[in-house]
Parts: C-alpha cells; structure tokens; sequence
C-alpha cells in the first residue's frame, strides 16, 4: 500500500509531504528550523531537540542555546545554533 | 505579527514549568489543539513558556498527573491592561470627564471668520453678527444661519450674498458684495475742447461729433454732443465719449539780464553791544560807521522763569559791504533765458523729449538791459475733456 502511494505521488508529481504526511523540514541558515506534519515533542534542551514524524521517523537537531520559538499542532520553530540534524527509523 | 498582535489583543501569561516530563505535558497541550510560543529552558528542570489565557485554564486537567508544578510568571496583554485600569479609578473617571468636557466644548463656536470684505467695514459685519448673537461662545444650537445671513443682507445693501456654515468650532461667514458701477460713468455730458486748435482727429465712441477734421475750435466748445434722439424722436441725454486730437500751441517766454549785482565785503567791521535786563533795553547801540552794512546776531540769554528773560545780551557785529555789478556775458544770458522758458513748458505737461525740431518756433528780443526768448511749440494732442451736462 505504501509502495503504491509513493509510486503515484512520483507519477503525478505530487507534494509527497501531503499525499505521505511526512514531516517538512524548513532550514533558514544554522538559526532557524520549522518543522511541519510532526507528532510531537519527545525531549527538549538547550543542546538537542527531539521531534516525533510519521513513519516511526524521529528527527534529532542539535545545537546551541535552543529553543522553541513556536509549538503548534502543526508545526514547530525552532531558533538557535543548530549544527546537525539526524533522522533515525524505528 | 498578527500572531502576536492576537495574542497581546487576548492576553497570555509567561508560566514557569518546573519537574521532569515537561515535554509530556507539551504534547497534551498541543494534542488538546492549545499553543505555546516563546518556550526556553532556564535550567535542567526548569522551563518557561508562553500560553494564552484560554489554553491555561485548560491545561490544568492535563497536568493533574504529572510531577510538574506551573507557576505563572507574567501576566500580559490588553485585558490585563484593562484591569488594571479599573484599579485606577481616577485616571479612568478623568479619562471620561474630559471626553464630556470635549463633548460639550465642541458645541460652542470657538472662532468666527468673515471672508470676502472689501468696501464694506468688518466693524459694521461684526457689530449685526453680535447682535445676532454669533460670537465666541455662543452655542452652535442657538445659531440659526438663516435668519442671520436675511439680517445683514437687510441691514447692509452693499452686499449681495451672505452664507454663514459652521465647521466644529469654527463659524464661516462668506459675503459677496454687490459691485456697484462707477459713479462717473453714470454721468451724461459732452466732450469739449480743453484749449484752443485745430482739429486732426474725430474718433467718436459715443454721442454725435461736431466738429470736423481743420476746424477751429476755442476752449470750451462742445467737440461730441451727448445728446440724441430716440426712434420716437426724442431728445435724450446721453454720456458722449470718445478722442479728440487736435494740433494746438504752448507758448512760453524766459528772460535773462545781462546785469547781476553782487554783494561783497570790504573787510571793515564794527562790534556793538546790548544788554537787556528783565525786558528792557540798556543801549550801548551806536550807529555803524558804514553805508551799507549787513548785522550778524548773537545772544547770550539767562532764562529764569520760561518765556521771562532776566538778563540777556545781545553781540551785534556789523560788516561793510559793497555792492558790484557784474556784467553777465550774452551767451550766458540766453542760455539761462531758453532754459526758464522750458521750465514753464514743463510745468504745462510738455515732455521736451518728445517735441522735434520742426515743431519749435523761437524769438528773441534783445535790448540793453537783457534778452527775452518766446518759444513757440506746436503739437498734436488730445484736446478732448468730459463735462457733465447739468441735469434737468
């Protein structure tokens, strides 16, 4: 079934974070991420941030002097330092 | 922007979240559809965050089971703002007296503008708009333009309109004065010759010329008569005009002696004194040695009482003087002849620059004593002048 969805949304060129509900990650520079189509928050501190997807996803970022700019239902920002970003599959 | 400017409009509150499974409790909020800005970790089990007032008094359910304690940090936003304004009794009862003052202030007129005067006097606009009430101070319902502008137009004739508006404060007052013709068109009468010549020009913008092109006219003949007659055969007064050119002569005569006596003095003189006390004169005066003499003056007064001389002295110093004639050579006298006969032309209105040659006619006379010179111009000019026929 999921095979299927992305084999479509590459045939129809479609938004693949609305037509798979992944999450969608906006980067401006190293101060500023936000992050759409999450699930929540699993760990905040001031050196990483831990942020629950779809899929089993977990998005790690990691920096300095982190914080949340935004925590809505439908997106988080996140301002900062930041120096990586991981993403690990469950 | 908007985002904050809602949340400021609505009110939030700053808690400080203290215990481990914050990040629980987030989850709940955001789960419960409730937002968080602003959020910081001060330490490592200390957060702070911002929430509005409605989502705190939601999340306190969701936090029952946790070991978090919330405390609330600040307080922020207009409705805050409004309750604390309502503490203020004052400021809040002032805040109002002062819309009512303004209310009530703003129902007087406060300035009053006149526009549009030129021969009428403000004074007199002024003197009827206060008997009528409009003045600073008066209440704008008390005014009825109307009846104040039918006023002035009753009381003064010269003007032709009134209109009187009241903006805010300020009362308009526009008049348009009626512009009355010039009373000296009004007039009927006839163009008569101003002086003596003979006519060069007829040009008649009204009335019937009488005179023709080489007639002669004298000062004071009637040149276009105001008079007509209507299509009913009527003799009717009119106003005549129109421009009379005529050629005419000024005459003028300078005279110039030959002789100019010259007074000179000799070098002699003779000093005598006076002396005054309280008015009456103590003579010491003598009779100059001279023939003829000419006096200087000089006093020397002490002045008591003003006006009453108590003692005065007077210096009299006389000089012999002897009289020359001094022969003035001719040239110089016909010179200082022509230029007093043009002096008198001028004063008559003649621009010397403007006259040629051809149009000069000079004579000279010449006996013993001096020289005369007669100058003759001749010109073209407008001899046409307006008299006022007498009214019937």
């Amino acid at each position: 079934m999921a095979k299927l969805l992305k084999a479509m949304t590459d045939i129809l060129e479609l938004p693949s974070d609305i037509m798979m509900s992944l999450p969608k990650i906006e980067i401006i520079g190293n101060m500023e991420a936000t992050i759409e189509n999450h699930r929540g928050l699993l760990e905040y501190t001031t050196e990483q941030i831990s942020i629950r997807g779809n899929k089993g996803i977990t998005l790690i970022l990691r920096g300095r002097k982190l914080r949340l700019k935004r925590l809505y239902k439908e997106e988080i920002t996140i301002q900062g330092f930041l120096l990586d970003i991981e993403f690990s599959i469950d | 922007m908007i985002q904050r400017l809602w949340a400021w409009l609505t009110g939030y509150l700053v808690l400080k979240f203290k215990g481990p499974g914050v990040e629980i409790l987030f989850n709940r909020i955001l789960d419960a559809d409730w937002d968080l800005w602003d959020i910081e970790r001060l330490s490592v089990d200390t957060l702070i965050a911002k929430i509005s007032i409605k989502g705190f008094r939601k999340i306190r359910p969701l936090v029952r089971d946790l070991p978090v304690r919330i405390n609330i940090v600040g307080k922020y936003g207009f409705p805050f703002y409004l309750n604390k304004a309502q503490t203020r009794y004052f400021l809040f009862i002032g805040f109002i007296v002062f819309a009512i003052l303004l209310y009530y202030l703003s129902g007087f007129i406060w300035f009053v503008q006149i526009t549009g005067l030129e021969q009428v006097s403000k004074e007199e606009v002024i003197e009827i708009l206060i008997d009528q009430g409009v003045q600073v101070g008066t209440r704008k319902t008390d005014l009825s333009p109307r009846s104040i502008e039918n006023q002035i137009m009753s009381e003064i004739s010269e003007i032709a309109w009134v209109g009187i508006s009241v903006r805010g404060v300020l009362a308009k007052i526009q008049i348009v004065e009626k512009s009355m013709p010039d009373p000296s068109t009004q007039l009927v009468g006839d163009v008569i010759a101003a002086r003596d010549g003979i006519i060069t020009q007829v040009m008649t913008f009204r009335g019937i010329p009488q005179v023709r092109v080489g007639d002669t006219v004298r000062k004071g003949d009637v040149l276009i008569s105001g008079e007509y007659y209507d299509q009913y055969g009527r003799k009717q007064h009119g106003r005549a005009e129109g421009l009379v050119r005529a050629r005419v002569w000024y005459e003028a005569i300078g005279e110039a002696a030959f002789y100019r006596i010259i007074q000179q003095r000799t070098g002699n003189s003779h000093t005598g004194y006076v002396l005054k006390i309280g008015g009456k004169e103590l003579g010491f005066r003598k009779k100059p040695p001279f023939e003829n003499y000419v006096v200087e003056k000089s006093d020397w007064k002490l002045d008591i009482v003003n006006g009453f001389q108590l003692l005065q002295t007077t210096k009299l110093v006389y000089y012999e003087v002897v009289y020359e004639t001094v022969v003035i050579p001719e040239e110089e006298a016909r010179a200082l002849a022509l230029m007093r006969a043009w002096e008198m032309l001028e004063a008559e209105g003649i621009e010397k620059h403007k006259i040629t040659e051809t149009q000069i006619r000079e004579y000279t006379i010449v006996d013993d004593y001096g020289v005369r010179i007669g100058l003759l111009v001749e010109l073209e000019d407008d001899i046409g002048a307006f008299a006022s026929a007498k009214q019937e």
